[in-house]
């Protein structure tokens, strides 16, 4: 009996030093490459559109996340660390300027994206002259840009909420 | 003895979780590294690696950049058979609400954004492009009452972008063209032939959208998907789900008439309302304060009470 209570006793040991030793294991193997894949995006102090922003990040820039949630993810990029919408990551390797090798494993792999190829502005080109197609208006839609303080307070005045948002 | 008895199965237990919880770090290992630290022979990692090669490619596959071009032209497709309403005060309007809601998705964040446009047509319609474009006809809006049901139709759209159904409507066997194109992987900028190759690929992808979109319409699954996204995003932002209702509704009343446009794209405005109707949270976002309620209908009517 008591010779069964030790062997207990040593397991719970033995487990506590997994865990213990395992928890700062477990944190650095969190630690995940991410990359923009939007074209420019924000990284900001807290988890929320309404979190200030702390630096402007663009595509292909390469970060490390530390944590998820909600939908945001706690990443950092070169010096700065902040919160990213998730939707604005990709665990992809993005690679703007790619050479022989970056080809070779964006062949065989799906972790690694070239950007500006395939579907890119060249095929557009092509297309808009062999479908006689005007991308004009296009342009002019895409170009309307939204005062974020008019959104602010297009939100507040309606009351409706961000702090619920993107999840 | 009984009791020290279930210590030990917990103990055991907990340390196989804690063993389970440590083999993700396996599947992360790249083939080569695992196989150098003896997680797997050098013939399974190899076999790992062809398999990957092996892997066909999907609308998954297109990176957001890639959504983006194909999204510009399916929009510039769209605007070739109707014309945008220039109401700018309208748009600027249907920008603010959408954007709004954009907010409160899954899918906030987009390679170029989101942007809302009115089409100057009767019809009934509204269009959603893989880039984040969304486009609303008059007639669509004619059948709203309020700011929370333009609210629904926009979160319905909103909800195929979150799913991806645009470029989910591309053939598989166009993907797997377009992914083995040297277009698509080489390091020099590509020669004439290559893009013409691929200019092809691409066109046909954009026709199988369009074609889904304006004639043949998405499966009754992918609405039931996008409606139910809307519900979500609609109590997120804080506005009535009922709205969504409202709006089948309102073309339940027009389907029984038939007609081009949205009616012909889309399942049975009542059998949508059957298949969500239980995902409704009762009195969801209804119970916003008077106050808030009329600055919402004054800013509708004085933007879209004309339309």
């Amino acid at each position: 009996m008591e010779r069964m209570f030790r062997f207990c006793i040593n397991t719970l040991a033995v487990f506590v030093a997994v865990v213990l030793l395992g928890i700062p294991a477990l944190r650095a193997g969190a630690q995940e490459a991410r990359s923009v894949s939007v074209r420019e995006t924000q990284l900001r102090e807290s988890p929320g559109f309404l979190g200030r922003v702390i630096t402007t990040l663009a595509y292909g820039d390469r970060g490390d996340s530390m944590q998820e949630q909600n939908g945001w993810t706690q990443a950092r990029f070169g010096d700065s660390e902040g919160w990213v919408h998730t939707s604005a990551l990709t665990t992809k390797r993005i690679v703007l300027d790619a050479s022989d090798r970056d080809v070779q494993e964006a062949a065989s792999s799906r972790e690694v994206a070239l950007a500006g190829r395939g579907f890119n502005r060249q095929v557009e080109a092509q297309y808009a002259a062999e479908t006689g197609l005007d991308f004009q208006e296009i342009d002019r839609i895409e170009g309307y840009a939204l005062d974020p303080e008019e959104l602010l307070a297009f939100l507040q005045a309606g009351g409706l909420s961000l702090s619920e948002g993107g999840r | 003895m009984k009791s020290y008895g279930v210590v030990w199965i917990a103990c055991t237990a907990a340390l196989l979780v804690a063993g389970c919880a440590g083999l993700g770090d396996v599947a992360g290992l790249g083939a080569g590294a695992a196989a150098s630290t003896g997680y797997v022979t050098t013939s399974q990692a190899e076999s790992i690696a062809r398999s990957a090669q092996d892997i066909a490619r999907s609308a998954e596959d297109l990176t957001p950049e890639q959504e983006y071009y194909i999204g510009r032209s399916v929009g510039a497709v769209i605007l070739d058979s109707y014309d945008p309403w220039d109401e700018q005060e309208a748009n600027r309007y249907l920008n603010l609400l959408g954007q709004s809601l954009a907010l409160a998705s899954d899918r906030p964040e987009l390679f170029g954004g989101y942007r809302f446009q009115i089409l100057d047509t009767e019809e009934i319609n509204a269009f959603a492009t893989p880039s984040g474009l969304i486009f609303v006809s008059r007639g669509m809006l004619r059948l709203t009452g309020s700011e929370d049901d333009v609210a629904a139709i926009l979160a319905h759209e909103i909800g195929h972008i979150e799913h991806q159904h645009g470029v989910k409507a591309i053939r598989t066997s166009r993907l797997t063209t377009a992914f083995s194109s040297s277009a698509m992987t080489a390091v020099e900028l590509a020669g004439p032939e290559e893009v013409a190759a691929l200019t092809r690929t691409f066109d046909d992808s954009i026709s199988d959208i369009t074609d889904t979109l304006v004639s043949s319409g998405y499966s009754r699954g992918a609405e039931r998907e996008a409606d139910l996204a809307a519900l979500r995003i609609l109590a997120r932002a804080g506005y009535d789900q009922s709205g969504l209702v409202r709006v089948l509704q309102a073309m339940d009343e027009v389907w029984a008439a038939g007609g081009p446009g949205f009616l012909s794209t889309h399942p049975d405005p009542q059998d949508r309302i059957d298949d969500i109707r239980s995902a409704i949270e009762t009195g969801s976002g209804s119970a916003a304060p008077a106050a808030t309620q009329s600055v919402r209908q004054n800013r509708y009517r004085a933007t879209l009470g004309d339309v």
